[in-house]
């Protein structure tokens, strides 16, 4: 009885689903034999898709021919892949950025060549290795997780330990760990450059750590005005998962990463919270947990002329629920903050959505990974249907004086802007895991100066707070034609009034 | 652990375009599902005996799922459609499958990996970077051979140990976030305790690795020095032949192995002293050395 229950429940949602009205959602098979789940996905310069899974093969799959072809293999935990050429790629895997190359022209990989390794392992699993984003100039950008308490360190680690913090012979593997754990911080950096960015010369020879505070940092990429976005996932000093604009020598928050700072001597965890509060640079995007992202991934910018008017803005993947979301920064004066949307919430789509890239016909896909946490595997593809170009979406949000000022990419029927309604709420900055929402509340706001096309308001209110997260529903919202709004919910970030 | 035999490339066959030719079921079954599914234990997907209680006497609701596929069990992966394989050979395939399952139990496992048997884990040579015992964690597991293995270490730039019999189990740490280690499927022959290049003050620095026949040849730097080594097959595949090429302003005349008593060391150029063997310093930095287990 449940079962059919849950059948027709299913299936009414599936029945009205705005989303797959708009987009196809394929699913592509992966070769037998492979583990399917997908550390890194890029798009090589001859349109095909260079993708690396856990087990570390690195396969290419040519969308036009619908073939697969085996380039590489042997890599460790790979999660990040850079196409440089038809022949080569840069790779994150756990130990190393490694440049893996065909140099004899037939097809398959001969050459691993290590571009950088400077920075530390113990050996912890919760020390995964992110990137390479590469800028305008051609620097290349990666990341690197703190460890977890679920684990201690192994006896022998990789370069320089920091004695900052519990004594190293507690900190080991094994049945003692269990004693210790708790004292050790719910995360951990006594390796180096846990819980940085690091920036790397185009050739990798060079490297500065260019910004701390990182939890879980899996996802790096650039927008159109060239700021590097970077997300990070809800946990022990993270209220919520967030996106971050990163700058140089700026710290964002996680304090384990600390010890890392030229003369840094302070046990992070005793410094006053009040403190660190004062240190960070709050997130430009905080992505409420349970709602829209529990493990945000790559942020990826649209290319020129896909997706219509959503064109050069941002997405960013979600390992844990089945949608992406999408980013609309709208900084005011330094301080960088903006809106984030759901994008593709259908169950069409599903979870595990971590590495994303686009292709010249203007097919976005998604490579999907779990490993073990909540996810899924494979690879997708999601078109634009022809002919539905004209889908109502959300296309900006600006803060004014007043309030939001918002741009549809169609013509809106007026009447049902009517149901709009603002919430707001903000979370704690602590040690814990995680954070209730605090000082939650409704805003009353009113829908004022529709533009004369209808495809603009303002959302008026007077309760404008620095620090809060305020949450727009936007239900029944549809089209002068009809069509529901795709993304009828929208989170923004307020750091700064204009 | 059973002892799977290593099956042809899978993968080759997905890739290829041609033309199918009639054939048997068993030879089908081999190219198209023997990677993911073995007759008497679950593996990627359930076991012939399994899908027998399925699929006896429905043979239309077989072709219907190997041709569209559904996500049925919690956990495991979502077979890939095999409409490319053709109708025709999907029956086949099904009556193999009844008749391979006949009289076999299914044995219930714990902790196998799903992809032992597949031939990208099943490849050799092989090299694979994963977490080891037994050495930092930036190791590197290679099989030289189907029985011959050892663990190279890219944070020390040095080998840790090699071992006899199969290659390695993975599972703990593939299964899930890479929170294990590997474990070796055989016998130790040597721990190698430090490096046998007389630099024990040099910082060592990885700086990747070439693959010639499969194989790889290591690059790394200590101190003044650069090194390249490779670990190769004897031509009777019972020994392995382990090359040093050193350049740069310091060039050994010396080198100093590990001692063990499951392991003899030879070459044919310079002289023994216990485990250390000396050359002519003219030889320009290349030193070979045969290292065979004892029987």
């Amino acid at each position: 009885m449940r079962s059919l229950l849950t059948l027709l429940l299913a299936s009414t949602l599936a029945g009205a689903d705005s989303w797959t009205d708009t987009f196809t959602i394929d699913k592509i098979a992966i070769p037998p034999g492979i583990d399917p789940q997908i550390g890194g996905l890029d798009t090589m310069p001859n349109g095909n898709l260079a993708m690396c899974f856990h087990r570390g093969e690195v396969l290419i799959y040519n969308p036009e021919s619908e073939t697969w072809s085996h380039f590489a293999e042997g890599l460790h935990e790979p999660l990040g892949i850079l196409a440089e050429s038809n022949s080569s790629f840069l790779i994150m895997q756990r130990p190393e950025l490694t440049r893996v190359k065909d140099t004899d022209g037939d097809g398959v990989a001969d050459l691993y060549e290590t571009v950088f390794d400077g920075f530390g392992m113990t050996g912890n699993y919760h020390e995964f290795a992110f990137g390479p984003a590469r800028d305008k100039d051609g620097n290349l950008y990666v990341s690197l997780n703190v460890a977890s308490n679920g684990a201690g360190v192994r006896a022998e680690v990789r370069g320089p330990w920091s004695d900052i913090g519990l004594d190293r012979s507690n900190m080991l593997n094994g049945s003692g760990w269990g004693k210790f754990r708790g004292k050790a911080g719910r995360m951990y950096s006594r390796v180096a450059y846990r819980g940085w960015v690091l920036k790397l010369s185009p050739d990798g020879k060079k490297f500065q750590p260019f910004a701390s505070g990182f939890r879980s940092p899996e996802g790096l990429g650039f927008d159109r005005e060239g700021r590097l976005l970077v997300t990070d996932n809800q946990g022990d000093w993270l209220g919520t998962s967030k996106l971050h604009h990163v700058r140089k020598g700026h710290f964002h928050g996680h304090p384990a990463s600390l010890v890392w700072n030229k003369g840094w001597t302070r046990e992070p965890l005793k410094v006053p919270v009040p403190q660190l509060d004062e240190m960070r640079t709050p997130a430009m995007g905080l992505l409420p947990q349970g709602e829209l992202a529990n493990s945000p991934t790559e942020p990826r910018m649209i290319p020129q002329g896909v997706f219509g008017p959503l064109s050069e803005q941002m997405l960013i993947g979600e390992m844990n629920q089945s949608n992406l979301v999408r980013f609309l920064p709208d900084p005011v004066g330094e301080v960088s903050q903006g809106a984030a949307i759901p994008f593709l919430r259908t169950n069409a789509l599903g979870r595990g959505n971590h590495r994303l890239t686009f292709t010249e016909d203007g097919s976005l896909w998604i490579g999907k990974t779990h490993l073990s946490w909540a996810g899924s595997n494979g690879l997708v593809r999601i078109r634009l249907k022809e002919n539905q170009e004209d889908f109502l979406a959300v296309e900006g949000i600006n803060l004014i004086d007043c309030g939001f000022h918002l741009s549809f990419t169609q013509a809106v029927d007026r009447k049902t802007l009517q149901s709009v309604k603002l919430r707001r709420h903000t979370y704690k900055y602590h040690q814990a895991y995680g954070s209730p929402k605090i000082d939650e509340k409704e805003v009353a706001c009113e829908i004022t100066e529709i533009s004369i096309n209808d495809k603009s308001c303002v959302v008026k209110f007077d309760d404008l707070k620095e620090g809060y997260l305020y949450t727009m529903s936007l239900p029944g919202v549809t089209s002068a034609k009809g069509k529901p709004l795709l993304g009828d919910k929208i989170y923004y970030t307020l750091l700064k009034k204009r | 652990m059973p002892v799977l035999r290593p099956l042809q490339s899978i993968l080759l066959t997905v890739v290829s375009s041609l033309p199918l030719c009639a054939q048997d079921g068993k030879t089908l079954f081999t190219q198209h599902c023997a990677a993911c599914h073995l007759a008497d234990r679950q593996l990627v997907g359930p076991s012939l005996v399994e899908v027998s209680k399925l699929y006896t006497g429905k043979l239309d609701q077989f072709l219907a799922w190997c041709i569209e596929p559904q996500q049925k069990r919690q956990g495991v992966i979502q077979m890939p459609p095999m409409r490319h394989v053709g109708e025709g050979n999907l029956k086949l395939i099904h009556t193999h499958i009844l008749a391979a399952s006949k009289g076999v139990k299914e044995v219930k496992v714990k902790g196998l990996d799903p992809f032992y048997a597949s031939p990208s884990m099943r490849k050799r040579p092989q090299v694979q970077r994963l977490f080891m015992p037994e050495a930092g964690p930036a190791a590197i597991a290679v099989a030289v051979n189907e029985t011959l293995h050892y663990c190279w270490d890219a944070g020390s730039c040095r080998l840790r140990y090699i071992w006899k019999g199969d290659y390695i189990d993975g599972w703990a740490v593939w299964k899930g976030n890479g929170n294990g280690l590997a474990k070796i499927q055989g016998d130790v022959l040597l721990r190698e305790e430090r490096t046998p290049l007389p630099y024990p003050k040099a910082k060592p620095k990885f700086l990747g690795y070439k693959l010639v026949n499969g194989l790889p040849i290591f690059r790394y730097r200590l101190g003044s020095v650069e090194v390249l080594e490779e670990i190769l097959p004897t031509s009777d595949g019972l020994a392995l032949e382990r090359t040093f090429t050193v350049t740069g302003a310091n060039v050994p005349t010396n080198l100093t192995f590990t001692a063990s008593d499951k392991v003899t060391y030879s070459s044919k150029k310079g002289s023994w002293k216990g485990t250390v063997l000396s050359t002519n310093p003219h030889r320009n930095g290349r030193f070979a050395v045969t290292i065979t287990p004892k029987n």
